[in-house]
């Protein structure tokens, strides 16, 4: 009887173990990409600010009367670059915060580029459409690595929440589910509203 | 009850998905729109600059985006087939979805910095686009994929290496002395007593050209992805 105990607490310890040791690698992994794709997030949000001092010296050279507009984007810029993100500790505030500034630095480059329309020799400028095309560039970038940071945090998060793995960070781990990043509204209608650039 | 499933039914059939086609070599025409000569020639062209150490460049058409952006099926491809290097990531697409009027130049993390989204956008603009509006589609691509190279590996040489099927330029990259040589032979060959044996030469020309360029097979190697990322960088254009 004594054999048959222990035998069994040893199948029973072995079977737990079994079980907690998926996810013992894939969570903390998980958990890295996570932040890993934040700061790619951060960093192309980044990139498109730091192009935006030119294209406003650019834009002014040709259309020194658009004030409003301009003063709109350096505003909107100086506001979004004054907001920084930490990845491993961002609440859910933080970010909706941090994706309204950029939401709303989106929509301020947007009436600016109408506003270039406007101006035929702004936008046969060498330089312009260089800035355009980066711009541009940029923003493709930013919805790749946001779509990518989506990812990951779903994937993190199916780790978490599911079983076996979310067996192993009940035991081991104790991380939270983390929060979705979300596109703020500005950022969702200053998406829908970007003009096409037609050649 | 099949009023509620209609709609649903409606939306299976109309709204075909966005798949990747397969990487099946260097030129994927899923659309169909290139001609086979073009196929061929930018096939053994784009081979040979991979071997040399190029960028591994990929050319593909698409019959539809499916409602995507270009972008959106660009990325998707580029994620799938992974061209370029694991650690190098110089790896670049040509994306041409013909029926939607758009392109776009995919360009991988290791080449952003050589083929800036200022140069892809040049190269669609000022390259790609107006040979498409001109009607010569084979050309388009043609020259858009040698002006990239010309961005991402400038020390490699590409002069004569492509011909696309119009029969106007059928020989490119020809400079200055060699040219004029050419043409004479062409006349001696083809015009003059010669005549006779103008396949002959055409025939020498063309091997002998091959057995200089390394010697590698012809199209005929192995293609695919090594790995390659890409960021979302290049850019885009549409007529």
């Amino acid at each position: 009887m004594f054999h048959i105990k222990s035998v069994s607490i040893l199948a029973a310890t072995l079977a737990v173990l079994q079980l907690t040791g998926c996810g013992v690698q894939s969570i903390p992994r998980a958990d890295n990409d996570v932040e890993a794709a934040t700061s790619e997030v951060t960093n192309q949000y980044k990139r498109r600010a730091d192009l935006i001092p030119n294209l406003v010296n650019t834009v002014k050279g040709y259309a020194k009367h658009e004030q409003e507009t301009l003063e709109g984007v350096v505003e909107a810029r100086a506001k979004a670059t004054s907001m920084t993100i930490d990845a491993s500790k961002a609440t859910p505030e933080q970010v909706a915060d941090y994706q309204k500034a950029q939401g709303q630095l989106s929509q301020a480059l947007g009436r600016l580029m109408v506003v270039a329309e406007k101006y035929p020799d702004l936008k046969a400028d060498v330089n312009f459409r260089d800035l355009q095309s980066q711009i541009e560039g940029t923003e493709n970038r930013i919805t790749v690595a946001r779509d990518r940071l989506i990812g990951s945090i779903r994937d993190f998060n199916n780790l978490v929440t599911v079983f076996p793995t979310s067996l192993t960070n009940s035991v081991f781990f104790h991380k939270e589910k983390k929060p979705q990043w979300d596109l703020a509204a500005e950022e969702k209608t200053a998406v829908e509203k970007a003009p096409e650039v037609k050649f | 009850m099949l009023a509620l499933f209609f709609p649903l039914l409606l939306s299976w059939s109309f709204a075909a998905e966005f798949t990747v086609p397969a990487l099946t070599g260097p030129v994927v025409d899923a659309a169909g729109i290139l001609s086979a000569r073009t196929r061929e020639t930018l096939a053994t062209f784009l081979q040979q600059h991979r071997a040399q150490g190029g960028a591994q460049i990929q050319v593909v058409s698409l019959p539809s985006l499916e409602g995507l952006s270009i972008e959106e099926a660009s990325i998707k491809i580029a994620d799938q087939w992974q061209i370029g290097q694991a650690k190098e990531d110089r790896g670049v697409i040509l994306v041409v979805a013909y029926a939607d009027r758009r392109v776009r130049i995919e360009v991988g993390k290791g080449l952003e910095g050589d083929l800036t989204d200022a140069r892809s956008s040049r190269i669609v603009r000022e390259v790609i686009i107006p040979r498409i509006r001109s009607g010569d589609l084979d050309r388009a691509i043609v020259d858009g994929v040698l002006a990239i190279t010309h961005y991402a590996d400038p020390n490699i040489e590409t002069s004569g290496a492509v011909s696309s099927g119009s029969q106007r330029r059928s020989v490119r990259g020809l400079s200055g002395w060699k040219l004029l040589i050419f043409w004479v032979l062409i006349f001696l060959f083809f015009v003059g007593p010669g005549r006779r044996f103008g396949w002959l030469f055409l025939l020498a020309a063309m091997s002998g050209g091959g057995r200089h360029r390394g010697g590698g097979s012809f199209g005929g190697g192995g293609w695919s992805g090594g790995g390659g990322g890409f960021n979302g960088g290049g850019s885009s254009g549409s007529w």
